[in-house]
């Protein structure tokens, strides 16, 4: 069936790409890219002051705080931090995570030191007005309460709040709306003084810059920044339950939006190549993986039907996705459940052939652009790879074997305990399933 | 002034170097050797513009039916093939054109441009794969339906536009996508797909000549036969157009859209100018008075969008908790009148100027993003060339074309304004 135009001979193929990692005296990790195909860098600052250290009833806290780096520092107001970078054409963003609050930012190459200084100011000396954080709070609970109208944002939001319960993933980085409404002006100035600090963070430059006179600038920007011992990380894992638990919210939509999964490898675990090249294999590779081809190639039960990991510093998950009209809710999770259970049972060789040869090529298409590159190499460093990850990907992948892919579909599928989170109009009896305990 | 001279200095044109088959087919290569990577682009003329009423999503229709089996490979195989060879493919539909691309390592990148050439040809539209593909297609559609952006976009398009194909949503109506049989679908790429009524971009680690030698290769025995356009004129809007959408949501929504110019009109720059310095970043008069100061909206957006027949000057906007729209409508109002009575200051307009050019700049890192513009202006027949002089454009315009543009077309008889409100709502 299969005729094959041109000789595909696998060889690695990376291109030069050499990631540095300097440290500056107190204790602030830079990583750069120099590359000089555009006139522009791309920046990010990663501190570890993301949504998991938001106290009980706080949640937001960490997110209001990367916000309000912008809104004014002790020496500059919002008006001449925001006019200062965008009338040069520059961007810059602060950004929340699970796990890192920050910013990031983009520039034209001579525009730099006005881009990095900018930003050190932001990171040390913010203002946290007590009117700024009124405002802001106000819009986050206005864009929290317009979130509820999408269904794959109420999806995603129930399905990790049924899965992590009340582990602190399982919150949204933007918090609640309640819980946004309770943060004071001491919660946030007291997180900012606890996490953001040198030694809590890393910096990643990619572009056209020279490393040596950028690590002069960041010794003037950021030399001053005072190192703080960082309290003990609560490493509590969540708590996995021995049944299936499902849940429905209810929204009067034409369709059902179904997440099914499971707990997952975090960044850094040492099977995270074998459930990443299962998971193509299962959901992850688009229209040719197991679940597509099921549910929307064979059945043209949807549009978007596919799985992924998410991962995160202290845990992660495992989900696949579906939307699919509200008839046929019940044969759509059968199917993935099917999927899940053949997926334990059996990964054939020509599978995993397939994918090897997908991920041999696929590298150099990951990382073509500078915003890319900077999103790969700080992968690279949460996951605590070596700075030559990108040369060695390719030969973890090709030692892979079957045995270590089964290994991962049995260790994070679990067909006879997921948790199911089903948006629309449907019922419990709506979905025939064995075995499952449906919680309101 | 001197960082606008610092950053006309970093701009710098881009090459792109064009060849026409003798079918007619045309070849456009850009290249960038950062990445060892191309990305190998198809553009056709078919789109929702070009659709028949009854047939609205037939040229969606048929990019999903393109890759369900040809007469040498079978369903899904395309994909299958550019899987091995490690690349990334998929396609899209807008309203002048229809994209199938895919992202290889430069030495395989012949794998697309035969798949192509097979795709122009040979499609089978087996009816067994048109089935399930359709209703695919049909929960597409009813994610859209879902969305309550994507719902005040489509009726916002259909109240501004009364007769022009612009009002159609490319995806189509339900009852059409429902209508549409295999032997529509088969008709339609019989009569939209062929070599003068394409482009193919390859953009990235190319070599010019070796890229025309498999362009051809795999293109010139192929029969071009160049299609006849109609133009369609929207007659002018003569009065305020409003309307309530109400859709089961916590969140109201306002939208408001005037029209505007088509992407050949030389208004289209200090309509640009002025979306910038609406709501480009944090430092934008909608951010900065709307959002942040009055507290009145949680976002608001302007989108400038100019199309070859025609151009429309869009606001999204969400209210804040507790404001209701016609509160927000008419904020939104006293900025537009401050764009017609004083003129913006000489910051605004350098750091307008500023983002237009850093965003040229910008745009070059991905070498798909410029091929799809390449093949964007291709298509509309433009030529690429106004990816340079676009920046050059937006240096020129100045405090009284702003003035004016705002007077002519931010009028209150060209405007239509949506509400999206709760089915609760009173």
């Amino acid at each position: 069936m299969r005729s094959v135009i041109l000789l595909i001979i696998p060889v690695f193929f990376t291109f030069a790409t050499r990631i540095e990692r300097d440290t500056l005296d107190n204790g602030l990790i830079v990583l750069t890219v120099e590359a000089h195909k555009i006139p522009v860098v791309e920046i990010k600052a990663y501190v570890r002051a993301g949504s998991v250290l938001d106290p009980v009833g706080k949640e937001g806290l960490a997110n209001l705080v990367s916000q309000m780096l912008i809104r004014g520092t002790d020496r500059s107001s919002y008006d001449e931090i925001t006019a200062s970078i965008e009338s040069v054409g520059g961007v810059l963003t602060p950004f929340t995570s699970e796990d890192f609050g920050g910013m990031s930012g983009k520039v034209l190459s001579k525009d730099l030191s006005r881009l990095t200084s900018i930003m050190a100011e932001c990171l040390q000396y913010p203002l946290f007005d007590s009117l700024e954080l009124l405002r802001l709070k106000r819009e986050t609970i206005s864009y929290i309460r317009a979130q509820s109208d999408d269904p794959f944002i109420v999806c995603e939001k129930g399905f990790r709040d049924l899965l992590f319960s009340d582990h602190p993933l399982g919150h949204f980085p933007v918090g609640l709306d309640s819980s946004v409404a309770s943060v004071l002006e001491s919660d946030v100035k007291s997180f900012h003084e606890t996490y953001y600090h040198p030694n809590n963070t890393f910096l990643v430059f990619v572009g056209d810059f020279s490393k040596d006179s950028l690590i002069t600038l960041l010794n003037e920007s950021f030399g001053k920044w005072t190192i703080s011992e960082q309290p003990g990380m609560d490493e509590q894992k969540p708590r996995a339950s021995d049944c299936s638990l499902a849940r429905i919210i209810p929204m009067d939509i034409s369709q059902a939006y179904i997440m099914l999964g499971n707990f997952g490898p975090e960044y850094g675990a040492d099977d995270w190549h074998a459930a990443r090249v299962m998971n193509y294999i299962l959901g992850g590779a688009g229209l040719t993986a197991r679940i597509a081809t099921t549910i929307r190639e064979e059945k043209g039960l949807a549009y978007i039907a596919y799985s992924y990991f998410q991962r995160f510093l202290n845990s992660g998950y495992f989900a696949a996705e579906v939307q699919t009209k509200k008839e046929m809710v019940s044969e759509t999770v059968q199917s993935l459940i099917a999927e899940i259970t053949s997926m334990r049972n059996e990964i054939h060789a020509e599978e995993i052939d397939r994918a090897k040869k997908f991920y041999t090529g696929y590298l150099p298409l990951s990382y073509d652009t500078y915003s890319e590159m900077v999103n790969i190499v700080a992968q690279i460093e949460i996951a605590g790879y070596g700075l030559d990850y990108l040369d060695q990907f390719e030969n973890y992948i090709a030692a892979l074997t079957i045995e270590d892919l089964e290994a991962a579909a049995k260790k994070y599928l679990h067909p006879d305990r997921f948790y199911l989170l089903i948006v629309g109009d449907i019922k419990p009896e709506d979905v025939k399933v064995e075995g499952i305990e449906w919680i309101r | 002034m001197l960082n606008l001279i610092l950053a006309i200095i970093c701009f710098q044109p881009i090459e792109v170097i064009e060849y026409e088959l003798d079918n007619g087919l045309r070849v456009l290569i850009y290249e960038d050797h950062f990445a060892p990577v191309v990305s190998a682009q198809i553009h056709y003329r078919v789109g929702s513009y070009y659709e028949p009423k009854g047939l609205t999503g037939v040229s969606h229709l048929l990019e999903h039916m393109a890759f369900k089996g040809t007469e040498k490979y079978g369903p899904r195989e395309y994909d299958r093939i550019i899987e091995e060879a490690g690349g990334y493919e998929n396609a899209y539909t807008a309203v002048d054109r229809t994209v199938y691309y895919a992202n290889l390592r430069s030495d395989r990148y012949e794998l697309a441009l035969g798949l192509e050439a097979d795709r122009m040809q040979n499609l089978k539209i087996s009816p067994e794969e048109f089935v399930p593909e359709k209703a695919v297609v049909m929960e597409e559609r009813r994610l859209r339906e879902n969305d309550p952006y994507s719902s005040l976009f489509e009726q916002l398009d259909l109240m501004s536009y009364t007769y022009h194909p612009y009002r159609n949503p490319i995806i189509g109506f339900m009852s059409d996508i429902e209508r549409t049989t295999r032997d529509d679908v088969f008709q339609w790429y019989r009569s939209h797909y062929n070599p003068a009524n394409a482009a193919i971009v390859l953009a990235g680690d190319v070599d010019p000549g070796e890229g025309l030698r498999l362009v051809k290769k795999h293109f010139s025995k192929i029969k071009g036969r160049s299609l006849e356009e109609t133009k369609y004129e929207e007659p002018p809007q003569r009065g305020e157009r409003r309307f309530v959408l109400k859709k089961h949501v916590n969140q109201p929504i306002l939208g408001i859209h005037y029209h505007t110019v088509a992407s050949d009109h030389d208004d289209m720059y200090a309509l640009d100018v002025i979306s910038m310095i609406l709501s480009s970043g944090y430092s934008s008069r909608f951010e900065q008075g709307l959002v942040r100061t009055e507290g009145i909206a949680t976002a608001a957006q302007t989108y400038h969008q100019n199309l070859k027949y025609g151009g429309g000057f869009m606001i999204l906007a969400i209210p804040q908790t507790g404001i209701d729209l016609g509160t927000l409508e008419q904020a939104i109002y006293e900025e537009i009148e401050n764009l017609k009575n004083i003129a913006v200051s000489d910051a605004e307009l350098d750091k307008a100027k500023n983002q237009a050019l850093a965003q040229a700049v910008y745009r070059r890192d991905s070498p798909q993003g410029i091929g799809f513009y390449i093949g964007q202006l291709e298509i509309a027949g433009y030529g690429w060339e106004s990816i340079n002089t676009y920046p050059v454009r937006i240096q020129e315009v100045s405090k009284e074309e702003i003035i004016e543009a705002a007077k002519k077309y931010f009028a209150q008889d060209n405007r239509t304004v949506g509400y999206l409100i709760s089915m609760e709502a009173e």
